[in-house]
Parts: structure tokens; C-alpha cells; sequence
């Protein structure tokens, strides 16, 4: 099992990676985490399944494969959230803004 | 070809456990209500509360008449200090929701945040439990799946 995934990984990891990035493009914001990592778990099943990596593997074995898969892209998400990469580059800023006399505030922001 | 993956692949992990370095903010930037005083505000206002409204709106409370949390900046570092350790030092955590209504932040952390804490805030106001153990499937489904450990108290 281990062997094999070893020797689909050249060809696994850049396909998991690319999934992982266009996910993230297409799907943003609130409320979508839990979709984002089953939209890139069932496209990377597809791409699995076209590639005939489930052949002749049971159930069983399939879903060892898949919870590997979800255990890397876990990885790589946990890496770029690091590294910035997904990030909304949104921050705090508590800069002063003065309110007009309108109530409305003077905001520096976009 | 495959030894150079497999390089790739462990530093992805290692890069992935490393844990950041928390640094205490100290410096008051802004604290009172989370659309602004009276005379000012600050630059984030909009986006905070347009965050804040959304977690509302996703736990289904956007009928009910419930106050706004309100928000204490602060500068001068990437944590804040959110309660003790029982060793008598500070809790340094990205952000932290206390039960006087306060969400607690560092200027320059991921606005995010904010979406987390707002959950603390309205399950203390829909139920009288800010939910500090998260047990509520609402910070997964309304904050982006963000979690931050014990950040409520």
C-alpha cells in the first residue's frame, strides 16, 4: 500500500496541490470550510478513480487511500495558512478614523 | 525525481508544526464599541462588524434583538493576554472573548478572527454560555472552521 502510494505520489501531489489552490480560488468566505475540503476531497475521488488508481481495490481499501489524501491536504492547507498564502490579507487595523457629522466613519480602506 | 518530492513533502510538515511565536500586545489602540465612539472609529469598523453580522445571521439569530460585542485593539505585538497559565504567566492567545461583551484583538492579526470570537459572543447572549470548550458546531460552521484554543473565559 505504502509502496504504491510512494510510487503515485510524483503524480498525486502536484494534481492535490493544484485541487487545493483552485478550490480556494473558486469557493471563499464564511460558512465554507467543511465544503471546500469535501469539494477537493470528491474532485481529487474522481481524479482517482479516471486514473484507475481504485482498481481492484475494495471499499475498504479505497477509503484508506482517500484518508491519506485527506490527511495531505489537511497538511498542505495548514502550510499555506502559515505561510500566508491563503490569506485574505485582511488584518485589524485600529487606526483612528474621525466620524463625520453625518455618523458615517472616514474609512482608509478600499 | 521521487527523493526531491519526498524532501518537498517533509518540509511542507515540518513548516506546517512549527508553532508561531506569540508575542504579547500591550498597547492600548482602541476599545468601545464595535462600530465606533462617539467622535471616531477605526479603519477595520466596517469589515468587523460586517464579519460579525454575517456569524449572526449563519447561527440563524438575525430576527432576534441582540447587542453587539464590543472590541479592545491592541498594539504591540501579534497575541493578547487572555486570563493566566497556573504557572502564573500570561495566556497568549490571537484573540479572546470575555463575558463583560469585550472581543479582544491584536492590530495586524487575520480579520478573521473576529468571526470566531463573534460566535463566543452570540451564544453567551442567545443562551448565557459563551461556549469556551467550543463545543458548538456553530464555530465550524460560521467561523470558517477557524479554531483558537480556550480563547474564552
Amino acid at each position: 500500500m505504502w509502496k504504491e502510494l510512494l510510487k503515485i505520489a510524483p503524480e498525486l501531489i502536484p494534481v492535490i496541490i493544484q485541487t487545493v489552490m483552485d478550490v480556494e480560488q473558486i469557493i471563499s468566505g464564511i460558512k465554507n470550510g467543511q465544503i471546500k475540503k469535501s469539494r477537493v476531497i470528491s474532485i481529487l475521488h474522481s481524479i482517482l478513480e479516471t486514473k484507475d488508481y481504485f482498481l481492484g481495490r475494495d471499499p475498504d481499501g479505497q477509503n484508506q487511500i482517500l484518508n491519506l489524501v485527506s490527511m495531505f491536504v489537511d497538511v498542505i492547507v495548514s502550510t499555506f495558512n502559515y505561510t500566508g498564502l491563503f490569506r485574505t490579507s485582511e488584518t485589524f487595523d485600529f487606526t483612528p478614523v474621525p466620524v463625520n457629522a453625518d455618523g458615517e466613519g472616514e474609512s482608509n480602506e478600499d | 525525481m521521487k527523493i526531491k518530492i519526498l524532501l518537498v513533502l517533509c518540509l511542507l510538515l515540518a513548516v506546517s508544526c512549527v508553532e508561531k511565536k506569540l508575542t504579547p500586545a500591550t498597547e492600548l489602540a482602541y476599545e468601545g464599541e464595535l462600530i465606533g465612539n462617539d467622535d471616531f472609529t477605526y479603519a477595520s469598523s466596517a469589515k468587523v462588524i460586517e464579519k460579525c453580522m454575517a456569524v449572526k445571521s449563519c447561527m440563524g439569530l438575525m430576527q432576534s434583538d441582540l447587542p453587539l460585542p464590543k472590541i479592545r485593539g491592541m498594539r504591540g505585538g501579534n497575541a493578547v493576554s487572555c486570563g493566566t497559565n497556573p504557572d502564573g504567566t500570561p495566556k497568549l492567545k490571537l484573540g479572546c472573548y470575555t463575558t463583560d461583551e469585550y472581543i479582544t484583538v491584536a492590530e495586524g492579526a487575520d480579520l478573521e478572527i473576529i468571526s470566531h470570537e463573534c460566535v463566543h459572543h452570540w451564544l453567551y447572549q442567545a443562551t448565557g454560555d459563551p461556549d469556551p470548550d467550543h463545543s458548538s458546531s456553530y464555530f465550524l460552521t460560521c467561523s470558517d472552521g477557524l479554531t483558537l484554543d480556550e480563547d474564552s473565559q
